[in-house]
């Protein structure tokens, strides 16, 4: 991504936001919605995402590599809103004592398409859904995901792989259901 | 991996690069960018995390100001305590006093063991006092 467009976020140019998000708000919808398994968390995350991005613009103009610098946010934010939620879950059970806990992601699964795909992906463990969501929804590779999320190159490849893997028995188990 | 483990692999692969093909909903880029338009202007509200923070961080350093004053006063009232430098004289032995009377404070003080007793432990506990006293000051001035 050129320089220019991080130095114009850096000055705060509207159009420069407008711009960016024009490139990457597919890209960011989409791995949001893998990574939270709701569509309507993964709006509020990017929203959220480009006004902490105009916050700290000042800080834009140094980043060597605006897109995994954006991805980095990106992840950062669904952390922190799982954080957050695994708290409000807590909290609700704490009230409604005796109900089981269902996670975040498996309760919303349905809201993608695919429901048998979203369902199978939403029972990944989060380390392996965040690489796939920024493999396939994000169209990183390997060592940008690496440099993302702080981990080996190898690290991603394996988490990659045995993400494919638990899918495809998932898949499997749920058409011999059928 | 077998040439049926990758077409499988890859089936699950394109299959999930599928699903993502949806462009943003309605709305969302107008909404963002109005977002993004009023932090630029300073029109966003406050963030409540570090407003929350900032708020909590100084309260918190009220506390310790506060903790600190009173762990470096509290150990000079007990020595000034103990030693009788602080008490006022009661009255009754002013009294005394100005009547030519000769009162035997310490022999009185001496005879009360529960005052003595109360002395005795604040004095023992001097060296922890002294000790978290050092270390709240320690601690605000930052030399950790």
């Amino acid at each position: 991504m050129a320089a220019t467009l991080a130095e114009s976020l850096a000055a705060g140019d509207p159009e420069a936001f407008a711009a960016l998000y024009d490139r990457l708000a597919f890209r960011l919808l989409g791995a949001a919605r893998t990574m939270t398994g709701s569509a309507a968390e993964a709006e509020d995350v990017v929203q959220d995402l480009f006004v902490e991005l105009a916050r700290g613009r000042a800080r834009l103009a140094a980043v060597g590599d605006l897109e995994a610098y954006v991805f980095t946010m990106l992840r950062n934010a669904v952390c922190r809103r799982g954080r957050r939620a695994a708290l409000d879950r807590r909290a609700m059970h704490a009230i409604a004592a005796g109900r089981p806990e269902t996670g975040a992601v498996a309760t919303a699964a349905a809201e993608l398409p695919d429901d048998a795909l979203a369902a199978a992906v939403a029972t990944l463990p989060e380390a392996q859904r965040e690489v796939v969501a920024l493999k396939i929804d994000a169209g990183l590779t390997f060592a940008e995901i690496a440099a993302v999320t702080g981990t080996s190159l190898n690290t991603v490849a394996s988490r990659y792989r045995y993400a494919l893997d638990k899918l495809r028995t998932a898949l499997a188990d749920r058409e011999d259901d059928r | 991996m077998s040439d049926l483990d990758k077409e499988s692999l890859d089936a699950i692969e394109r299959r999930l690069a599928a699903r993502t093909a949806h462009a943003p909903p309605t709305g969302h880029r107008d909404r963002v960018l109005a977002a993004v338009r009023d932090t630029l202007a300073g029109r966003g509200a406050p963030r409540a995390t570090p407003a929350g923070l900032e708020a909590g961080g100084t309260a918190a350093l009220v506390v310790l100001a506060l903790s600190a004053l009173l762990a470096v006063a509290a150990p000079w009232l007990v020595v000034t305590q103990a030693a009788g430098l602080t008490s006022p004289e009661p009255r009754i032995v002013a009294q005394a006093r100005a009547a030519g009377i000769d009162f035997p404070v310490e022999r009185v003080a001496m005879s009360c063991p529960a005052r003595e007793a109360s002395s005795r432990a604040a004095m023992s506990d001097l060296p922890g006092r002294r000790h978290e006293a050092w270390w709240l000051r320690t601690f605000l001035t930052g030399d950790l």
